[in-house]
């Protein structure tokens, strides 16, 4: 704890997020994806039979890892509370369209920097698309934008997600049959259970600490210049491109049979070459996250401690996990498919209906 | 209705008329060519692409073996013709291409076999082929890129070249 006071927590959890994604890379996570909540919430949604890609199937530790260490640490600083009923069913639309945005970039916020880190350029694009989201909801939440006021609930309804958070870490041990678990393709490229469920309870219990979100940094960073959670999201790629550079260039060791570092466009693992779709995707995801106050990663941990909101919105995740890939709204290798621009598209329209819906419009300075 | 306001609807409307517009050029598309191939191999088509008798390119390796290549192709195209799903006839496609010096085919039967079978390029799949992929692909993105320096407008090579990436992108692994 006193090293916690001596250096800021975020940076500790920006510098956690990007060397524990690495290191779960080097010991099977998938490369560049060591830690990406909208892969691994596809991966869990296979598992319970959301969808039926088998080569996608697998009760990620990692993501009850999150919840649960955010649930704990909230328990112990007594920062536990449970609010909620602020628009749920938009909640759960908006985090729906946020995975689909995620599958199409092939990636998550966090995933994003882990790409770049790694020298995919081809990440450039959903990094200039994020920023441009998060710069439009920004403006519109200084323009009037609030969902509506959330209030106190009962304790039970805080204890929801963690308790499913246990179940399904009770199924991850016991390994029962409806669970399924792929002995090939993205689902059994997986670090030790142990090993990455130590580092997600880690990650969720710092994270619960300091607040770090990729989208939420640079909100408040367009919105009041306040740099606390910047810091961390700019600590994840630091700390996770040196770690990369130092596998490379000093240990010449590779991750999962690829180079830890490669820098170019071409080549790279799990990317494509639709950059204007790329673009468009994650602008779809930082407007969104900025809405509803918080990354993928983000809802989770505060699905830890208490929010229901946030709660209602990873499930909305996990319903878009599941037809992101049953559905085929996503990117592959070869490109974008024609549905998943379809639903990006109509993703964006209902994104900029709900501003239109819950702008209160006192007139203030834009 | 301030200017917020006019922006949002105005790239709410934008927004609709692109989407129907692609919707519509879809339809037409489809109505004019028929139902396109999705990039995505569902599951199914995949595991029924796994489920066949490997046996009956028994006939295609043994003219291979003895180095009738035309009419390994000839046999091969037969059974391709009866069985159209089979991703492993891509695979002895791309070979024979290979060893009839038709470079550019054969970056393009690789590619439809990873489309249609992923366990290809999955290291931990049975059907693991990911070395010799990448030991032609190696090779063949040196020339094709020669070919393109020389003449740039060069559709196949443009083609070849697309197909070299592509297969570069699933031998790197990732989640997909």
């Amino acid at each position: 704890m006193k090293l916690l006071r001596i250096v800021d927590i975020t940076i500790i959890t920006g510098a956690l997020l990007g060397i524990g994604s690495i290191i779960l890379s080097l010991y099977g996570n998938p490369v560049n994806s060591g830690i990406c909540v909208s892969c691994f919430l596809e991966n869990v949604a296979g598992s319970l039979q959301l969808h039926n890609d088998y080569r996608m199937s697998y009760l990620r530790p990692e993501l009850v890892g999150f919840i649960l260490g955010s649930f704990l640490m909230s328990l112990s600083n007594r920062r536990f509370r449970v609010m909620g009923g602020s628009s749920p069913i938009i909640r759960f639309f908006l985090g729906f369209f946020i995975i689909v945005g995620c599958a199409v970039f092939i990636g998550c916020p966090i995933k994003m920097i882990l790409r770049l880190a790694g020298g995919d350029l081809t990440a450039i694009a959903a990094v200039a698309g994020m920023l441009f989201g998060i710069w439009v909801g920004a403006k519109y939440i200084r323009g009037g934008f609030r969902l509506d006021r959330e209030k106190e609930l009962p304790k039970i309804n805080g204890y929801m997600m963690p308790i499913l958070a246990t179940i399904l870490l009770v199924f991850i041990v016991m390994n029962p049959a409806f669970i399924v678990t792929a002995d090939k393709g993205p689902g059994a490229a997986r670090a030790p259970m142990l090993l990455a469920l130590i580092i997600g309870l880690a990650i969720g219990a710092v994270s619960q600490k300091s607040g770090l979100c990729i989208t939420g940094g640079f909100r408040n960073f367009f919105l009041f210049r306040e740099r606390t959670l910047f810091n961390g999201v700019i600590t994840v790629f630091f700390s996770a491109l040196l770690f990369n550079l130092v596998l490379k260039y000093g240990f010449n060791l590779d991750v999962n049979e690829q180079p830890a570092f490669k820098l170019g466009m071409y080549g790279q693992p799990a990317s494509h070459m639709e950059h204007g779709w790329t673009f468009l995707a994650m602008t779809l995801v930082g407007l969104a996250s900025v809405l509803i106050d918080g990354c993928p990663f983000r809802q989770l941990v505060k699905a830890g401690q208490g929010d229901v909101d946030a709660g209602i919105t990873t499930l909305g995740m996990l319903f878009g996990s599941s037809l992101a890939i049953s559905w085929a709204l996503r990117s592959t290798s070869a490109g974008t498919t024609f549905s998943g621009k379809i639903v990006v598209l109509i993703g964006l329209i209902f994104t900029m209906s709900v501003i239109m819906a819950y702008r209160n419009r006192i007139k203030r300075p834009v | 209705m301030d200017w917020l306001d006019k922006i949002n609807i105005s790239v709410i409307t934008v927004l609709s008329l692109v989407t129907i517009g692609m919707l519509t050029a879809h339809e037409l598309e489809i109505a004019k060519n028929g139902p396109t191939v999705t990039a995505v191999v569902t599951a199914p088509v995949a595991a029924a692409a796994g489920n066949i008798d490997e046996s009956i390119f028994k006939d295609v390796e043994a003219l291979q073996a003895k180095g009738l290549y035309s009419e390994a192709l000839a046999s091969l195209e037969a059974i391709i013709e009866k069985h159209p799903n089979i991703s492993l006839s891509k695979v002895y496609l791309a070979r024979l291409y290979i060893k009839l010096g038709q470079m550019e085919k054969a970056i393009a039967e690789y590619r439809k076999a990873v489309e249609m079978d992923p366990d290809y390029v999955d290291k931990k799949a049975a059907r693991f082929i990911g070395p010799e992929i990448k030991k032609f692909v190696t090779q063949s993105k040196l020339v094709i890129e020669k070919q393109l320096a020389d003449n740039p407008d060069d559709k196949p090579s443009k083609k070849a070249i697309k197909d070299i990436y592509y297969l570069q992108r699933r031998l790197a692994g990732g989640c997909e």
